[in-house]
């Protein structure tokens, strides 16, 4: 009789731990039966656990592993320097339990079925892939990087290329350029692998002008391909076309697998190099020794190729797994659930957040699905709350949930489930074998069932070989090795139980994680540089006082000599913050300390100033410079937000502020607080703006109070925009402005949203004009003319002038520009916009025409009464009459403006004249134009939609909002 | 999926193509908590910047823009994707989508309107005493100060809150917001419904002594 071994996972009785255990006490020669004696031995004998582990593993590899260890010092240390292997050969490999029938991965899509590979299939298409890159140049001292989704493409171009020996980088086809250059202009790839489906093809080009060093970029779908450098294939192209596979040779050790990403507290991303053999070890430990992970196995890990879950996730098929990719959306919380269940997972794993939204939505896997292969959900990403694992036994039902955390920067975890271990909420049940993780006191001593900073205190495999770019390792040292001489310090907050369980805080290095987005306080303080006043600042997270669970920033600053933190200082950081990084990095709360915690060796102790804004007792106390800073920090803190010192010199900003406070009811005004922020409508801006006019004789239209609208803005569109300003600035610009004049009632609002939407790059001003005498008699045209060209004089002294004016404001552009070319200056554009010819101007035909045309309309209009009206004004003003109706001032003034646009005779101008005819006047225009022809003989007519929209026209004008960006379009086009 | 904070407002024949719904602003704390947990850290943070009221204000009604987003597109509120033009006005960040949102609030009172294939703008006031200090505020249009001073005292206050509505859905509808001149937008003053510059004016049921409007595009129109 042949004993075949038992496949690895298949007895779930008897964990593959347990196996294991047996081995290395035969090799220890002792019982390793004790709770938490396995890692004691794994870390106090490194060399004859790890041995044991690439023995036990039965990974392929060629060489010696005499020497397991260089040296003991976790910065330096190599493992297994005389052992060669591939780790794509190590993944495909036929296993025990899973030959090349077995199957390897199951592709799921949203769109379409899903596909399934054995592994001896999908060997043969990384054969096939192999022999394609290999074909077009790609060596083993080349990197590859790979932006596509989770799926098999990804797969086989990665473990292809694995096979190669060149690196890969992968990231997902949905990150933005920035994002992706960001991380892959360090790469210096050879080759660029897309999947363009999910991609902008800015993105696409942005890439290749970003990636100088491509040669070759391979695509895998089926877009069109582009033309010119570098060569461009699609794979499979390449891979019909190729020729035989190239022997996967096995290479040492640290040959660089794959090029990961993290973000630190400094700097852009430090690109690490993780080795073949450190990457492929750690994984099938914690895969088998930690997952119980096998052949019977089918794993899904929601992941993308950006994170290094999906290469974790990659690696379980050196333990023959059966892994299961997801490239579609997570529609809701069903959406897993149902992945998992329709495919018969039985690992399943996921994130704190997707939990959490399970729970919240009310919805209940077990009660839908059938889940009874899954036998272990994990969760990584954030920490895992207590209740989140009672949810879990409810509603998914009795399997552990095992919250696992690590990191990229080391490929893999720090602490995670155990199969012998009971699971304790809010928990990571073990620390990693073979890794002598702690948490340790700001001197480096260990401390249990208090918080302290993780660290790994002995070499390991899966360290980075090193940074790219970080040619004196400097970079890699700072990152990790400087903290705590002899020890890898994370970055993460941890709490060990004297079970070994364990409890994750938080990021201990400065980064925040304020409501799951990871904030680096580097962009803070590079942001904070600008602002005057602040000789040092640190960034930290304080404990939601009102939010259980959530957190919040606190900014701590130190301000230069004779510097007060008030509100106005903090709303500068505020802005500031929020312009410059974004609104995530505003702070809650702005408080001004004497002092930083730094330690005796001058460290700033991030940490220290967080148990201080919490209240907590400060752990490193002893360790820290000056200690009082702690008290002072604490006092700041509940001191709260820095009181108004009134210190606003300003008078103009003081009234502005007074006005708000009024309005808003509120006393708490700062000169750069959002009127939206505080409470205020949009009804109330108009409120606000009316008091400005009365109280302090400003006219500020409502768009110059939108495009800032603060008090400090409000107060600057008092100055320097409008009020007394002839002229005032209605957009910025360079060069020669445009200049518009006033309608019949002497604004220019109406203008608004021409004025925005112009494609120009000149400035646009409006000009302010007296339209009436002392005695308030409207002036004539031709007077009011002449004040708007000594006002255009004042501010552009020579020509050529553009100038444009609508209906009234028209005329007196036209009298303007005549008034102008007669001193002998140039105007190079006249427009008119809809401005009907004078009665005066008019020939008896032209105004029987006209005549025609508004009987016509009256019929026409739907509100025939609005119509009558209007004769009998126009009527009236035209015989002198006061007008009909309610006596309105305002009405008054219009109906004034009009009755000398009527009188005025347009003399001859022969420079350039654009007219914008609006449809709606065509008819009323059309027969009269013939008027303008005969004193503007370079007219040229270009119509726009809408109507003339003035007084009691309930139809849509030219400038109404809706007809508005045609007509600026129009103009933009014209334009002299 | 629970709507936390938001109930319908029962969809009229003509409003088959927007649905509405109405957001309770005074929601209890747990409702808040909840509704908070929906939101994307952006707009937790753009919450935060406001005072207490803004705050609640901020989040339930964003919350309820969500659900009844979610509602629509049958995925939970959290996972929405909102974009928001520089303006400041919301949109479904999926492209080719033929939902159009708005949303708008005042007091204790939220409306989320959602187009299906109209392009929409909501608008709610509480509505004010009568102050003739309005015809001196700039927004109204002669012919609009015109018609309101010709009403009687009793009806202006609703007429004005009315009209303040409609040109702000108008606004809010084309996007730029207070960005353009509230004047050149020309409401049927005494109507709750009509045509203004181009766009339907359909009223809201809201609750007494508040009023909302609404601005479509015209049906033969595609939303832009
Ligand atoms: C935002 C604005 C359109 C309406 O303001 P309002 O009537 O006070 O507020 P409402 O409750 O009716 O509507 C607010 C909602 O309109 C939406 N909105 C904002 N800007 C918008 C725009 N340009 N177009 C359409 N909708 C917009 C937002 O979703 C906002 O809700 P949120 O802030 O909770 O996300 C208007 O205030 C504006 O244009 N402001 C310009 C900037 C300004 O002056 N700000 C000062 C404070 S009002």
């Amino acid at each position: 009789m042949t004993l075949a071994p038992a496949p690895p996972g298949a007895d779930r009785r008897r964990p593959q731990l347990a196996d294991f255990r047996a081995r290395c006490e035969d090799v220890a020669g002792v019982r390793l039966d004790e709770p938490g004696a396995l890692h004691d031995f794994s870390v106090q004998h490194p060399e004859r656990f790890w041995r044991t582990c690439l023995d036990w593993a039965q990974l392929p590899w060629s060489g010696s592993a005499d020497v397991v260890l260089t040296s003991g010092d976790v910065q330096s240390a190599r493992f297994f320097p005389d052992v060669r292997l591939n780790y794509a050969e190590a993944l495909l490999r036929p296993l025990p339990g899973a030959g090349d029938g077995a199957p390897a991965v199951t592709a799921v899509h949203a769109d379409r079925p899903a596909e399934r590979l054995t592994r001896g299939q999908l060997r043969e298409q990384v054969a096939l892939a192999a022999a394609a890159l290999a074909g077009i140049g790609l060596t083993d001292r080349d990197r590859l990087v790979l932006i596509a989704p989770h799926g098999v493409p990804a797969m086989v171009v990665a473990l292809a290329a694995a096979a190669l020996g060149a690196a890969v980088s992968t990231a997902a086809p949905d990150m933005g350029a920035l994002a992706l250059l960001g991380r892959f202009e360090q790469v210096e790839p050879a080759v660029l692998v897309l999947d363009r489906t999910a991609m902008g093809e800015a993105t696409v080009s942005a890439l290749l002008d970003g990636l100088p060093t491509v040669r070759r970029l391979v695509v895998l779908d089926d877009l069109p391909l582009p033309e010119g450098d570098p060569t461009v294939d699609r794979l499979a192209d390449l891979t019909a076309g190729a020729g035989p596979s190239p022997a996967w040779d096995r290479r040492p050790f640290d040959h660089p697998l794959f090029v990961m990403f993290s973000s630190g507290t400094t700097g852009p991303p430090k690109a690490m190099v993780h080795g073949a053999g450190g990457t492929l070890l750690e994984h099938v430990k914690e895969h088998r020794l930690h997952g119980d992970l096998g052949p019977a196995d089918t794993l899904y890990f929601h992941t993308t190729t950006a994170w290094m879950m999906w290469n974790w996730q990659l690696s379980a098929l050196a333990v023959g797994a059966h892994v299961i990719t997801y490239d579609g959306p997570v529609d809701g919380p069903q959406t897993l659930w149902e992945l998992a269940a329709g495919h018969g997972v039985t690992v399943f794993g996921t994130s704190p957040a997707y939990l959490q939204l399970c729970q919240d939505d009310g919805y209940h896997p077990a009660a839908h699905l059938d889940l009874s292969r899954l036998r272990a959900v994990l969760s990584t990403g954030a920490v895992l709350h207590d209740w989140q694992y009672d949810w879990v036994a409810e509603h998914v039902g009795p399997v552990p949930l095992q919250s696992i955390s690590g990191g990229t920067d080391i490929i893999g975890c720090f602490v995670l489930g155990s199969p012998e271990r009971p699971v304790r909420r809010g928990r990571c049940s073990a620390p990693s074998l073979g890794l002598d993780v702690a948490a340790v006191e700001e001197d480096g001593t260990e401390v249990v069932g208090a918080v302290g900073e993780l660290v790994c205190r002995n070499p390991f495999p899966s360290r980075p070989v090193g940074f790219l770019r970080d040619p004196d390792g400097s970079r890699f040292h700072a990152s990790y090795f400087a903290a705590h001489p002899g020890m890898w310090t994370h970055g993460d907050l941890v709490e060990f139980d004297a079970d070994g369980s364990a409890r994750l805080h938080g990021r201990s290095d400065g980064v925040l994680n304020v409501d799951g987005v990871r904030i680096g306080p580097s962009e803070i303080y590079t942001a904070l540089r600008g602002v005057p006043g602040i000789a040092d600042a640190m960034a930290v997270e304080q404990r939601h006082p009102a939010r259980p669970g959530a957190s919040r920033i606190v900014l701590l600053v130190v301000l230069r000599e004779g510097v007060v933190l008030d509100a106005e200082l903090a709303r500068t950081i505020r802005r500031t913050l929020r312009e410059q990084a974004s609104p995530a990095h505003v702070p809650a709360l702005v408080a001004a300390v004497p002092e930083l915690p730094l330690t005796h060796n001058g460290k700033r102790s991030e940490r220290a100033a967080r148990d201080a804004v919490n209240g907590d007792p400060v752990a490193n106390a002893a360790a820290l410079r000056s200690p009082a800073c702690l008290q002072a920090i604490r006092a700041a803190v509940t001191a709260g937000p820095a009181a108004t010192a009134d210190q606003d010199a300003d008078p103009l900003l003081r009234a502005v502020t007074g006005l708000w406070s009024e309005l808003l009811g509120t006393g708490e005004v700062g000169p750069d607080d959002d009127f939206g922020d505080l409470g205020g409508s949009s009804r109330q801006v108009l409120s606000l703006l009316r008091r400005v006019r009365l109280d302090l004789g400003a006219d500020v239209p409502v768009q110059a109070f939108a495009a800032d609208p603060t008090p400090r803005g409000l107060a600057h569109a008092i100055t320097a925009g409008t009020a007394g300003d002839p002229a005032p600035l209605l957009r910025a610009g360079s060069g020669r402005p445009v200049f518009l004049l006033p309608d019949a009632w002497g604004q220019l609002n109406l203008y608004a949203g021409m004025v925005e939407q112009l494609a120009t790059d000149r400035p646009v001003r409006g000009l302010r004009l007296r339209l009436t005498g002392p005695d308030g008699a409207h002036l004539p045209v031709e007077e009011v003319a002449a004040e708007a060209a000594a006002r255009l004089r004042e501010v552009q002294p020579d020509g050529p002038f553009s100038l444009a004016g609508y209906s009234f404001g028209g005329l007196v552009a036209h009298a303007a520009a005549r008034a102008l070319t007669a001193e002998g200056r140039e105007v190079a554009w006249l427009g008119l916009l809809d401005v009907r010819p004078p009665r005066a101007a008019l020939s008896a035909r032209e105004v029987a025409a006209q005549r025609r045309a508004a009987r016509l309309r009256t019929l026409l209009s739907r509100r025939a009464l609005e119509a009558v009206r209007r004769r009998l004004r126009r009527g009236s003003t035209l015989a002198g009459r006061p007008p009909v109706g309610p006596v309105d001032p305002e009405l008054a003034f219009f109906t004034g403006s009009e009755a000398v646009g009527d009188s005025y005779r347009p003399g001859r101008f022969d420079g350039p004249v654009t007219y914008f005819l609006a449809e709606g006047s065509q008819r009323h225009v059309r027969g009269t134009l013939g008027a303008w022809r005969r004193v503007t003989p370079r007219l040229r007519v270009v119509d726009v939609p809408g109507h003339h929209g003035d007084l009691d026209d309930e139809r849509i004008g030219m400038l109404s909002a809706r007809h508005v960006g045609v007509l600026a379009a129009r103009v933009s086009a014209t334009l002299a | 999926m629970l709507l936390v904070t938001a109930t319908p407002v029962r969809p009229g024949p003509l409003d088959a193509d927007v649905a509405l719904w109405l957001v309770d602003l005074a929601a209890d704390d747990d409702a808040l908590t909840a509704a908070e947990a929906r939101l994307t850290p952006v707009e937790v943070a753009r919450a935060h910047r406001g005072t207490p009221a803004v705050h609640r204000r901020r989040v339930l009604l964003r919350a309820a823009l969500r659900s009844a987003l979610g509602s629509e597109l049958g995925i939970p509120p959290g996972q929405v994707p909102i974009g928001t033009s520089p303006a400041g006005r919301p949109h479904l960040a999926v492209r080719g989508s033929l939902l159009d949102v708005s949303c708008s609030a005042s007091g204790a009172v939220g409306v989320v309107a959602v187009g299906r294939g109209r392009r929409v703008g909501v608008d709610v006031e509480l509505v004010a005493p009568w102050s003739s200090d309005v015809l001196d505020e700039g927004w109204l249009s002669p012919g609009e100060r015109r018609a309101l001073t010709g009403l009687p005292v009793t009806a202006r206050p609703l007429a004005v809150t009315r009209c303040w509505t409609q040109k702000e859905a108008v606004l809010k509808a084309t996007g730029t917001g207070l960005r353009a001149d509230p004047a050149t937008v020309v409401t049927p003053v005494g109507r709750a419904t009509g045509a203004v510059a181009g766009w339907e004016i359909r009223d809201v049921q809201v609750p007494d002594g508040w009023v909302a409007s609404l601005a479509v595009t015209p049906e033969e129109e595609t939303p832009r």
